[in-house]
């Protein structure tokens, strides 16, 4: 059983009226790339800002490497790195400067400090461009630049808040692999994003939150076993009668149909041959078809058949 | 409509910092136009005295007496280091201190150092208190060299010191001294406010409007680049327009006057400079400098145009060299038609027409050095695109 | 930890383009325009002997003899040009005379204008009546006397015994110099803004970061604050050392009193920039917007625009002066100049002192708060 690195527990932050965390609890271990994936609003920057000690809460507990978190835990925060939703660096220094001053602010050892500047800007490809300034970048390389702002000191805990917002995609696969390789070398990862498949893709643990709730918490797979869709089966057909819609949604396995005139969509929970069972449906009522699909579960649905409105929609 | 719109809100939001600016102007404005006085017929000036009596007998409260007459004697202060300091700042030129035992030694003749004297500034005004006090003395000695007691002397010195001579005052020929002058002391200060509320505010609203993520998304829509910069030029005019109005407003409003005759050329005067004001303000704006920098272009330029062209200290104290190097300013011009209206200088109707011409030539020399830096920026823009 | 804060925050401060613009070009420039501008006014302000025309046109032996007492000498009080009725006109309307002083049965004063000048010849001329009264009056008691009595009005009598206060440079247009270092040294409240705005989580981004760091606040505030006031420091001295060396400025007193006075002072400016940023949870720029106007505006109440302003409120309401944080670095310059004695000098030294340390402790104890409720 591995440490337990982060541990929220019952956290509620109010605004006014507004809940923005409510009963909130997590635990992260040790090596994990945990996510943190939720719409817009739903509480992930507050949660950060919570854990990071930034905002004052009403009710809750939060520890960090076992110790309680409180605004003076500088041994805590030193085995911390934080890269913020915008971009955090002073426009006046150069590349460098700016990953200096800020791995400074943890590691007071020059000699220590300059090879940690050193793998920072190799670690982000910036190497071509110490001596810029900020302004001169361009917005992928700004982030990398904040990134490397962020992780120069080494933490043993990397918080990332939503760090590949309008970012290139070449940009952001780079910083993906980066995160991974981080993760690889040791480092415990919290990740905060609405695109699900970045989560998907890199993330050992997902917890998913919707109005200051934690809403599920798992493995990409656990996830996507709490839910009784385990594939969905679009088929394109200009014409459906309501007595073969009747006989498909009263096939094994079938929960739900959908039709809205030219697609109909099935949603299934387990079983193996739902397909050609729908399939044989349609040939039995003579009825032509066009194009014909199966999906299997994404976060999408697992946040769509929890909450009840598409993780997609939500979004900006 | 909308950029015009648009426009006037932005403009609208940057208005903040200038409305102190005005409050104060107002401030000074009220209490500047109350000192203008009628130079028509002679008057005396008077000095500011404080005088200390600590002999206080019938020889040295005539001697008050004599002094109260034509001056302005100010209430002594709580301490010397006050004195001192109204003394610098000119809110008293002299302080007199009659020290005990004044009418002994002025019994006895020792007239030598009777008095206490303070003052800082070797000015006019220092010599000529110092005459009339030694006058006084001369005159109660003369007085008692006639067998008269020290009291009776003093009151014949009085007496006899109140006869003055007749002044004549010389009228220059073209001359309208005293006409409307509180007013024209207002019109005075317009540069200073006009610039530092124009500039604070156009520029600051220019500079967002320019901002290169807005131009783009404007460039790219429906609108013309005529129609954009008819509806800036629009929104801008009735801004200044606008300010330009409620200062003529204010100063007719605050000296109870109506605008009539030559008054309404001071008026065309400062519609000019709030032209000129706004051409500035934009000229600095394509520069797309940070608000701070305007306000310190704006103080360096209100501060330096004000002092070297006469707005704050008159032309007339000013060195022949300082004035010809601010013919190359509008405010000389503009202050020269207040000098002309206000009967400092003679009044010239071609000379007035030629400063105000003048005026409007550097309105055009602004609007055209605007235009060329728009263009030559926007040009080296796109060159650094096609390089890049 | 503190040195490597203290040295970026110097970096960055010295890369602000406008730092550099403000603090260090702008009393370079307006000190050259005032000194100009005033370079010379003061001295024409100063007595000198009053050009006058003289008209003759009968003999009159009083005016005579007061003509001739007030043309001579040392400094005499007029400087007299004799001439015919039209050319004297002339000379008054060009400006070139005072006044005109018709010699004929008694002496008349023509002038073109009002004013103090105009008001001392007709107290000049005034005498030749005092002479003609007292001299009537004489022959009316006692004839013999006459002579006595016109010497005893004609005597130098030194009445007046100076205890004036010692000013090292009693020129007024001084002050507006004083001013200007007055008005550098409160634009020092940009570096402090910058300050407060880039060590609080709910102003800025780097707030945040900051506030995530290792390190404690109370290092990397003091590191700000030490280094902006250094940083402003050096400005100060520019422009002292510019308006002093340079532009000949005679300040008076002691330099060195001058450049500790003009250091305090950019740090008082910081201090104020650091309450305003530490204040209320308005943006950066509108904070900016409100320091520097509020500066201006006690930058006008100090007599930056109208130097007589000062005057007028310490008249009319003393305790504008008493307050205003610019009057009291530019009364700081003054007294020096003015007083021999430090005390005064010490008291506004002291009134720097206390408002570094108010904004001060205010900026702190309103960023001292470790966590937000909302960023």
């Amino acid at each position: 059983m591995k440490p337990t690195v982060v541990k929220i527990d019952n956290l509620v932050k109010r605004y006014g009226e507004l809940v923005a965390l409510d009963h909130f609890s997590l635990e992260i271990k040790e090596g994990e790339i945990f996510g943190l994936l939720g719409p817009n609003g739903s509480g992930k920057t507050t949660t950060i800002n919570c854990l990071l000690s930034l905002l004052s809460f009403d009710k809750g507990e939060i520890e960090v490497f076992g110790r309680e978190m409180t605004p003076t835990s500088y041994d805590i925060k030193r085995e911390i790195g934080v890269i913020m939703q915008n971009v955090a660096v002073l426009d006046e220094l150069s590349v460098r400067e700016n990953i200096d001053y800020f791995c400074g602010l943890y590691i007071a050892d020059k000699e220590k400090r300059k090879a940690c500047v050193e793998d920072a800007i190799k670690f982000v490809g910036l190497e071509d461009f110490v001596n810029f300034r900020p302004k001169k970048l361009s917005g992928g390389l700004l982030r990398r630049l904040n990134i490397a702002c962020g992780i120069a000191h080494k933490p043993k805990l990397i918080i990332l808040d939503e760090p590949t917002v309008a970012v290139d995609p070449q940009s952001r696969n780079r910083i993906l692999e980066g995160i991974q390789e981080l993760n690889r070398e040791g480092a415990t990862v919290i990740y905060t994003s609405h695109y699900m498949e970045e989560v998907e893709q890199i993330c050992t643990r997902i917890a998913i939150m919707d109005k200051g709730r934690k809403i599920a918490e798992g493995t990409k797979d656990e996830l996507k076993g709490m839910i009784r869709n385990s594939e969905s089966v679009s088929i394109e057909i200009l014409e459906l009668p309501d007595d073969v819609r009747e006989k498909i949604a009263h096939l094994p396995h079938v929960y739900e149909t959908e039709y809205d005139g030219t697609k109909l969509t099935v949603r299934c929970s387990g079983g193996r041959h739902n397909l050609i069972r729908i399939l044989a449906v349609l040939q039995e009522a003579e009825l032509g078809f066009g194009r014909v699909y199966s999906e299997l579960p994404t976060l999408n649905d697992v946040f769509l058949e929890i909450t009840g409105t598409a993780l997609r929609d939500s979004k900006e | 409509m909308q950029v015009f719109k648009a426009f006037l809100k932005v403009l609208r939001s940057k208005f903040g910092a200038a409305i102190i600016y005005i409050a104060l102007f107002f401030l000074v404005g009220i209490l500047m136009t109350k000192s203008g006085t009628d130079e028509s017929v002679w008057e005396k000036s008077k000095m500011k005295l404080v005088i200390e009596d600590l002999d206080d007998t019938p020889e040295s409260r005539a001697l008050t007496e004599f002094i109260s007459k034509d001056n302005t004697i100010i209430p002594a202060f709580a301490n010397e280091d006050d004195l001192t300091d109204a003394m610098y700042y000119t809110t008293v030129d002299y302080a007199v201190t009659i020290p005990k035992g004044f009418s002994e030694r002025l019994a006895a003749g020792e007239t030598e150092g009777i008095f206490e004297c303070r003052h800082i500034h070797e000015s006019y005004a220092q010599v000529n208190i110092q005459m009339q006090l030694e006058k006084y003395i001369n005159t109660v000695a003369a007085y008692q060299a006639l067998g008269k007691s020290t009291q009776e002397a003093s009151q014949a010195a009085v007496a006899a010191l109140s006869k003055e001579a007749n002044v004549e005052l010389l009228q220059k020929e073209n001359e309208t001294k005293g006409e409307n002058s509180e007013l024209l002391t207002f019109f005075r200060y317009m540069p200073y406010i006009l610039l530092s509320v124009i500039m604070n505010t156009l520029s600051p609203a220019m500079i967002a409007m320019n901002r290169k993520d807005f131009r783009y998304r404007t460039d790219c829509s429906g609108i013309s680049p005529h129609s954009y910069t008819m509806q800036i030029f629009g929104a801008s005019a009735l801004y200044v327009g606008g300010i330009w109005a409620v200062f003529t407003l204010a100063g007719g409003i605050i000296n109870g006057t109506m605008y009539t005759g030559r008054l309404w050329l001071a008026v065309l005067n400062a519609l000019l400079f709030a032209l000129f004001s706004a051409v500035l303000a934009i000229f600095v704006s394509e520069f797309s400098p940070s608000d701070n920098v305007v306000s310190i272009l704006t103080q360096v330029a209100t501060l330096g145009m004000c002092f070297l062209c006469g707005v704050f200290i008159s032309q007339s104290l000013l060195g022949s060299g300082v004035l010809s190097a601010a013919k190359f300013l509008p405010a000389y011009w503009y202050i020269r038609v207040i000098s002309m209206l206000n009967g400092e200088l003679a009044f010239d109707a071609g000379e007035v027409a030629l400063a105000l011409g003048i005026e409007a030539g550097f309105i055009a020399v602004f609007v055209l050095l605007a235009v060329l830096v728009r263009r030559s920026r926007v040009t080296s823009a796109v060159a650094r695109k096609a390089m890049a | 930890m503190f040195r490597h804060n203290l040295a970026y925050e110097l970096k960055e401060v010295l890369r602000v383009r406008e730092f550099v613009l403000w603090l260090m070009l702008f009393p370079i420039i307006l000190g050259t325009l005032f000194k100009v501008a005033f370079g010379s006014i003061y001295s024409s302000e100063l007595f000198d002997s009053i050009p006058v025309a003289v008209v003759k046109t009968s003999e009159n032996a009083v005016a005579d003899e007061l003509l001739k007492a007030l043309t001579e000498g040392e400094e005499p009080m007029l400087a007299a040009t004799f001439t015919d009725a039209e050319n004297a006109k002339q000379l008054l309307l060009d400006g070139d005379a005072e006044g005109i002083l018709t010699i004929g049965e008694s002496m008349e004063l023509t002038v073109a204008r009002t004013g103090m000048i105009p008001t001392m010849l007709q107290e000049i001329v005034s005498r030749c009546k005092l002479y003609e009264t007292v001299i009537r009056d004489a022959i009316a008691t006692d004839p013999a006397s006459v002579e006595t009595v016109v010497a005893k009005l004609s005597a130098e009598v030194n009445a007046c015994r100076e205890v004036s206060p010692a000013a090292d440079n009693p020129d007024v247009y001084v002050q507006y110099f004083y001013n200007l270092i007055a008005m550098v040294a409160i634009c020092g409240n940009m570096t402090g803004l910058h300050v407060s705005t880039n060590n609080q989580a709910n102003q800025s981004q780097l707030g945040a970061r900051k506030n995530c760091s290792a390190t404690p606040k109370g290092i990397y505030l003091t590191a700000g604050l030490l280094g902006s006031c250094i940083a402003q420091s050096v400005s100060m001295v520019l422009c002292v050392t510019f308006l002093r060396f340079v532009l000949r400025v005679n300040f008076g007193g002691s330099l060195l009193l001058l450049y500790l006075a003009a250091i305090l002072s950019g740090c008082l400016g910081v201090a104020f920039g650091f309450f305003i940023g530490s204040i209320g949870k308005m943006r950066h720029e509108g904070k900016s917007a409100i320091a520097i106007t509020v500066s201006m505006a006690l930058c006008f109440l100090s007599g930056l625009m109208m130097g007589n302003i000062k005057g007028i409120l310490a008249t009319k309401a003393p305790w504008v002066n008493r307050f205003n944080p610019v009057a009291i670095i530019s009364d700081s310059f003054y007294c020096l100049n003015m007083y021999s004695d430090y005390r005064r000098f010490i008291t506004k030294i002291i009134g720097i002192l206390i408002y570094i340390t108010v904004f001060t402790v205010l900026g702190v104890l309103f960023t001292r708060r470790k966590k937000y409720a909302s960023i």
